[in-house]
């Protein structure tokens, strides 16, 4: 692997920029170079949120990112907008509960899995972003192990049990989502 | 924030913070314990930092009313002789000009974060480079310039804003970071170090109000109104610019070995223009990249210095350009071409390869 | 034994120097009784005065302790930064009614609110004295000015004097908003008896105090000296009444 430059996209408090976040500090920790950059206007406040992650096994120049390897969607308005800007053979995790249509793109692998439900059977829906977060793992495992995201969910939630086994278990709901 | 603990192997000590904040934690780590600043996109996760930090440090943050007061709680804080900072973005620092220019006037050490957005007027809160003119000319009323330092990585950034604060106290001048907003967003892997590497010795600060020692009172002032003595004033101010001039200035280099094309940019273009180089270089284009970090004084030494072997000269800008002009001033006579995009547009490396070769076709 | 003590002495605050102020303007006295002020609270050492722009810029001429000059409108955010920095300083502002009140009003009023403690001489000479005599904010309905050549007349869009003291008294953190003036001995040494009172507040704390004075611009209002004082007696008193508007 050389680089792959991941786009995170949803309504602003999906926590798609959270996500981001745990991507590029797993990268941090198996020692690779990474890159976050987010929207950060006012669609932070209700619209749609994005944001970008580069993984990458040399230094990163360029911060930004034009077309991406992986594209995480967890809404409608994000599907309209960003399915073009997936590379061909490119991956696309797609929440199927907030999208009105299936994906176009017939030259990408798709993982669509009811984000929102699977969210809601592991006590919130506020956690569709760690069920996404799994999926990806379990489609993708040459980006990071699973057991490094786990190391940074400890860090990132391990002070509030609750919530922490939350994510916890939207980790793994998300990997058996493809596992089966 | 994220995770607290540290990655282990490859890199030991890194963390991973956006601009914003590390530019706030430099300060901290600086010394500087007192900020002021106004709300203003994209710099808020800075003024956010600060307040957090400041109060865990035993400093004063104030959330001021306006950037003017900002400024000036600014210029108070230097006038007792603390580090102070305040931060904004395009739009906001017209505003602060008026303090800037009082705080060179009255020579006083600060520093001032500009994470530049579009322009002119409200502009957008996309990306840009365009306050390049303002910071590099003063920007306020009167003589006086500022040394503007521009990072382009997150890395940077912090030792750029550590070594503003001791170029400032070392100078007794506001010095400028002129980040922007790609810069100051981004979130990438970075060690924090202990010290700027500034190498000169700073002196105690002896001219600040609010006695702590016995001595006769003291005035800050930038009202000179006595016949010649503003002349004499700004004398003395021009030699200190002239000093800066001749010992702050700083660059890097890219890929520049061998190198017959040269492609100048700063800050998160630089970036950009790195890809622009490598993707050149395996077309076997001989190309380099030129990268001023301070932009006043503008590096004109080392720059002239590889210029011998340079064939064409590529400026590439976040703005309709304005750096070009000071490389136009260092390389007289020399093919200089520009490409530049405006208003939140950010020329991309494909953008900057197509041009270079078109430009070398012409030529030939 | 000498039958007459020496007792009006110059405070050690005021320098020994001839000011550029005109003949029968307002800032002498009122220099004066600053400065005596922060002799007798024997706070000089750990004063700094923010001067105006306006007349009262070189004020640090005359002052003996720390000065700093701040940006038209500026001076008590300055002033928020040195004292936040620094609690154990008294530092005061000197600001005229075009400083204060028309382009520092944003500064005024925000400073006013966070209750800083600090204190603000506010010099209301119902115009701008040193650009020649331009409308004020405070400048008096019908008062003649460069720039209100018939008189100031709020039907022209030319508003209404601005009555400081009562903008900032509504403020939770003033504790102490006064309008006093210098129209007479009797109403100078009440005056002064609030300056100490401004200074007094900030070394324990209370918050923030301004003390509004009437102060005459003989010169710009093209009266004599005496005659000056007659009309902040009986026109500038009629718009801005005297007193304190909160004293806690």
């Amino acid at each position: 692997m050389m680089i792959t430059e991941i786009l995170l996209s949803g309504f602003g408090g999906q926590g798609l920029l959270r996500l981001g976040k745990i991507l590029a500090w797993a990268a941090l920790k198996e020692s690779k170079y990474t890159v976050w950059f987010p929207s950060y206007g006012g669609e932070m406040r209700g619209g749609t949120a994005h944001c970008f992650v580069k993984i990458s096994d040399k230094p990163i120049n360029s911060p930004l990112v034009e077309k991406s390897d992986i594209a995480i969607i967890l809404n409608q308005p994000s599907l309209d907008k960003f399915e073009k800007t997936l590379k061909t053979k490119g991956l696309l995790v797609l929440n199927s509960d907030l999208v009105q249509r299936a994906p176009f793109r017939r030259d990408i692998r798709k993982g669509i899995y009811p984000l929102n439900r699977i969210a809601r059977e592991c006590g919130t829906i506020k956690v569709a972003n760690t069920v996404a977060l799994g999926a990806l793992i379990a489609l993708q495992s040459s980006l990071l192990g699973p057991e490094t995201i786990m190391v940074v969910l400890k860090e990132m939630f391990g002070h509030n049990k609750k919530i922490f086994e939350q994510n916890l278990e939207a980790f793994y709901r998300g990997q058996k989502l493809v596992h089966g | 924030m994220g995770p607290k603990t540290k990655a282990k192997s490859k890199m030991p000590d890194k963390i991973l913070m956006t601009g914003n904040e590390a530019m706030g934690e430099a300060a901290i780590q600086a010394g500087c314990r007192f900020y002021a600043g106004y709300p203003i996109t994209p710099q808020n996760e800075l003024t956010a930092y600060m307040a957090r930090r400041l109060n865990q440090e035993g400093g004063v943050f104030i959330q001021a009313e306006s950037e003017l007061a900002a400024i000036n709680m600014v210029f108070g804080a230097s006038c007792v002789g603390s580090r102070a900072m305040t931060s904004s973005s395009s739009p906001g620092m017209s505003l602060k000009q008026e303090g800037i220019s009082y705080l060179a006037g009255c020579e006083l050490p600060a520093v001032i974060i500009n994470v530049m957005r579009g322009g002119p007027g409200l502009g957008n809160i996309a990306s840009s480079q365009a306050d390049y003119f303002q910071a590099t000319r003063g920007g306020g009323h009167g003589d006086y310039f500022t040394p503007v330092l521009a990072p382009f990585s997150v890395e940077e950034a912090v030792h750029l804003t550590m070594l503003a604060f001791d170029l400032a106290d070392y100078y007794r001048t506001p010095v400028l970071v002129l980040a922007d907003a790609i810069i100051g967003q981004m979130m990438e892997a970075m060690s924090l170090p202990s010290k700027s590497g500034f190498k000169k010795k700073i002196l105690p600060k002896n001219w600040t109000l609010g006695r702590t020692q016995k001595r006769s009172s003291s005035i800050v002032r930038s009202l000179f109104l006595k016949e010649g003595a503003l002349e004499e004033h700004n004398e003395r101010l021009r030699k200190k610019w002239e000093r800066i001039r001749r010992a702050e200035q700083r660059s890097a280099l890219y890929r520049t070995e061998g190198a017959k094309y040269i492609i100048i940019s700063y800050g998160s273009q630089a970036r950009i223009a790195t890809v622009a180089v490598d993707i050149l270089r395996n077309q076997n284009v001989k190309a380099g990249l030129f990268r001023p970090i301070t932009l006043w004084p503008y590096p004109e030494r080392s720059l002239v210095g590889i210029a011998d072997k340079i064939d064409m000269v590529f400026v590439v800008e976040q703005s309709l350009g304005q750096m070009v002009e000071d490389v136009r001033l260092s390389l007289p006579g020399k093919k200089i071409s520009f490409l530049g995009r405006a208003g939140g547009g950010v020329p991309t490396a494909k953008e900057i390869v197509r041009f270079v070769k078109s430009k070398i076709a012409r030529k030939r | 034994m000498p039958i007459m003590e020496h007792k009006f002495k110059r405070p050690k605050s005021l320098k020994d120097a001839d000011t550029h102020y005109c003949s029968g303007c307002g800032h002498g006295i009122l220099h004066r009784l600053v400065t005596q002020a922060i002799d007798e609270l024997g706070i000089r050492k750990r004063t700094i005065g923010v001067a105006p722009v306006g007349c009262a810029v070189v004020a640090y001429n005359y002052w003996d302790f720390d000065c700093a000059e701040a940006a038209h409108g500026r001076a008590l955010a300055v002033a928020t930064g040195m004292k936040r920095l620094r609690p154990d300083l008294v530092v005061f502002t000197y600001q005229g009614d075009g400083d204060l009140a028309s382009i520092g009003l944003c500064e005024t009023i925000h400073t006013a609110n966070r209750g800083e403690s600090l204190t603000c001489i506010f010099v209301n000479n119902a115009c701008y004295g040193m650009t020649g005599g331009q409308m004020a904010p405070t400048t008096v309905i019908g008062q003649k000015t460069t720039t209100t050549p018939w008189g100031r007349d709020p039907k022209k869009g030319d508003g209404w004097p601005l009555k400081v003291s009562e903008l900032l008294l509504n403020l939770e953190g003033v504790c102490l908003a006064v309008r006093c003036s210098l129209s007479s001995p009797k109403e100078i040494l009440k005056t002064y008896q609030y300056i100490k009172k401004a200074f007094t507040n900030q070394t324990e704390g209370r918050g923030f105090s301004i003390v509004e004075v009437l102060s005459p611009c003989p010169v710009i209002w093209q009266k004599e000296p005496v005659e000056a004082m007659r009309w902040v007696e009986e026109h500038m008193r009629k718009f801005f009444p005297l007193g304190a508007m909160k004293d806690i």
